[in-house]
């Protein structure tokens, strides 16, 4: 069945066109909590864990996901699953190496971290590749966003994208990282919930659990595709193409998550929000946006399906199939959340690099902070402009998979190791991080045009397919011996230039970030009204308070309005500068209140940070 | 039926999963005695059983339901 003509009815269309609206106004609404660059990349450090778990679902979930997995799912059946279960692999050196590190250090990009931990050569080089990785993966989502509409509509993709696009950029300009947060929050709880009604009515509309089991290949049940092959879909390739290089790069390198995690209150959030999003939100989310692949197999052998339906086309063709009129929009609005959750997180995220690793050291080294913020919103429209510009060459590759894995295994290797290396290991040099970049890139352009360097690396994958997925490993494997092998020959930085940006110096880390000794004694929140008072430099606290919390003068805490599902809009990180006698009161200056958004006279939670 | 690519995901996964654990905890970066660092331990390992034992369980279903 070919799906390109137009289908669903004018309620759907009305509900399509009803959400744009809705999350541009979202949006538009959080826009008035941006005040500087720091609200603008970083959302002002004031979220909680689950508002930032749930955004982060958002943009993991991309518009080519749904279309990707659910074709996917229906070629190979449930191993279409094995992408989104196994980020933990790389969890460990997430929580306890990379989250710390970048959290203390306060490196407002990941090129600034390369400036301090290796040298500017070395950071021009991590730049070059993020924006080819950042700007890539735009381009990539507006694509297959127009590919949906296409099965949808009819329309031309290119045009499609060009909407969505301006939609996302629009309300990027105007709010920033608060927006981005906000919207995508909203966004991740649509697409799961879409996701998950479209399992159910799938499973309904096939008669149940064990008609759908029943009507799927013994080999689709499987929780793992083969081990080698078909070369364009199998186990190996995909472990190491996406389970490790393109992990490693998801969660350390694409500048949208590391904003995302620097927004966070603290960073035992962060930790938080990871095991919430890899215990809960990841396997929903993987049978959110797989499951109509699924579905679609077992329908074909029930004959609700004809055989020849095209993978590509398979999402929109079953829920078209078991929505009813108003719900079918309401699913196509999740996947274009989908869309414009990753989107506007690059786009953000360009923004930042743009800003911090281009226009502040080479072209305005010192300018107002309004200026910088108008540069950031000029560069939010530009980059949505540059991936609307990526979509044909995007469109040139057979399939969408296909295009996604060539790209990221092709781009992520060095930086992928010169990030893991810098991280966890003191004696890695400057000069071995420029060359893991610069020789690792070399590597992978010689293997795009000799395939047969992959060879040994291959895990008995039939070469016909251009070793797609296997370059990742070979990627890996030759940027870390480059890496090791010019450390061993080359004179490391001193470790005092170098504190709190490798494992081993997170604690001195963490020191420099609070500007003191750090107090981890555990305590418990406190309430209280505020109320302001001048001439204070922090917050002022009563001594019962102080003990509840564990805290002494000089410690930092976070103080948010007492609506805990307000998530942190309204909220600062402030020192204890000095004690009082007015039981219940909490006391911050005019400017701090304003600081933080926060509403004097109301109640107000303080939470010791250390 | 495909118990190798299982294997191969839980021992090689396995074996970076623990050389981010056995690196971060030998760097003296963290201390048993500190309560935010044992309980995010107990995370991580929590995390890698839930997805050990549901692949497992998965499997063996998929494999005698054929």
């Amino acid at each position: 069945m070919e799906t390109t003509t137009i289908i669903g009815t004018k309620l759907d269309y009305g509900i399509i066109v009803g959400y744009f609206v809705a999350i541009f106004a979202f949006g538009a609404f959080f826009a008035r909590f941006t005040r500087s660059t720091k609200d603008f990349f970083f959302g002002g450090q004031r979220f909680s864990w689950w508002l930032v778990a749930f955004s982060y679902v958002a943009s993991i979930v991309g518009s080519y996901s749904f279309i990707k997995y659910s074709a996917a799912g229906y070629r190979y059946g449930m191993s279409s699953s094995m992408t989104y279960l196994n980020d933990w692999i790389v969890m460990t050196i997430l929580l306890f190496g990379w989250f710390p590190i970048i959290y203390f250090s306060r490196c407002v990009s990941i090129p600034e971290y390369f400036q301090k931990r290796f040298d500017s050569p070395t950071r021009l080089m991590a730049t070059i590749i993020i924006m080819l990785y950042m700007v890539g993966y735009i381009g990539i989502n507006l694509f297959t966003m127009g590919v949906a509409l296409e099965a949808m509509l009819g329309t031309d993709p290119f045009w499609s994208a060009v909407v969505v696009a301006v939609v996302c950029a629009v309300y990027v300009t105007a709010g920033g990282q608060t927006s981005v947060i906000m919207t995508d929050l909203a966004q991740g709880v649509i697409l799961l919930v879409a996701g998950l009604i479209l399992f159910g009515l799938g499973l309904h509309a096939l008669g149940g659990w064990d008609s759908f089991w029943a009507g799927l290949p013994p080999a689709h049940r499987l929780p793992f595709a083969s081990f080698n092959e078909p070369h364009s879909f199998h186990f190996s390739g995909i472990f190491w193409q996406d389970g490790v290089a393109n992990n490693i790069a998801l969660y350390m390198m694409n500048q949208g998550f590391i904003l995302r995690f620097l927004s966070l209150k603290s960073a035992r959030e962060g930790k938080k929000a990871f095991t919430v999003l890899l215990l809960v939100l990841m396997p929903l989310a993987t049978l959110a946006i797989a499951n109509a692949g699924w579905l679609g197999r077992s329908m074909v052998s029930a004959g609700i399906l004809p055989a020849g339906t095209n993978a590509d086309h398979i999402f929109v063709a079953v829920a078209d199939k078991v929505c009813v009129p108003g719900l079918f929009g309401f699913v196509m609005a999740a996947l274009t959340a989908a869309l414009m959750s990753t989107v506007d997180t690059l786009i953000n995220a360009v923004s930042a690099v743009t800003v911090n690793d281009i226009y502040k050291p080479y072209f305005k080294r010192s300018a107002p902070d309004r200026h910088y913020l108008k540069v950031a919103r000029i560069v939010s429209l530009s980059s949505a402009g540059v991936g609307i510009a990526l979509v044909p060459l995007f469109a040139s590759f057979n399939s969408i998979y296909q295009a996604h894995a060539w790209f990221t295994a092709a781009v992520t290797p060095p930086m992928v190791v010169a990030i893991v290396l810098g991280a966890f290991w003191k004696r890695y040099t400057p000069r071995a991080a420029f060359w893991t970049l610069a020789g690792g890139l070399i590597l992978v352009a010689a293997s795009i045009r000799w395939p047969v360097l992959i060879s040994p690396f291959a895990h008995g994958v039939d070469p016909a397919g251009g070793f797609k997925f296997m370059r990742a490993l070979y990627g890996l494997a030759g940027s870390l011996a480059i890496g090791v092998t010019v450390t061993l020959f080359t004179r490391p930085k001193p470790l005092a230039e170098i504190e709190g940006l490798v494992i081993g110096t997170i604690n001195r880390g963490k020191e420099k970030y609070k500007g003191g000794k750090v107090n981890e004694t555990p305590g418990r929140d406190v309430v209280g009204r505020l109320e302001p008072r001048d001439g204070l430099d922090g917050i002022a606290l009563t001594e019962k308070m102080l003990d509840r919390l564990a805290a002494e003068v000089g410690d930092l805490v976070y103080v948010a309005d007492g609506r805990r599902w307000l998530g942190g809009i309204r909220s600062l990180h402030v020192k204890v500068t000095e004690t009082h006698s007015d039981e219940g009161l909490i006391y911050l200056s005019k400017n701090l209140i304003d600081e933080g958004s926060l509403l004097a006279g109301r109640t107000h939670r303080v939470e010791k940070i250390f | 039926m495909n118990w190798e690519s299982f294997v191969y995901q839980y021992a090689v996964g396995g074996i970076i999963f623990l050389a981010g654990l056995v690196i971060a905890w030998r760097s003296g970066d963290y201390s048993w005695k500190n309560v935010y660092d044992r309980l995010t331990t107990y995370f991580v390992i929590s995390i890698f059983a839930f997805y050990f034992c549901g692949h497992l369980v998965w499997q063996i279903v998929a494999s005698g339901g054929g």
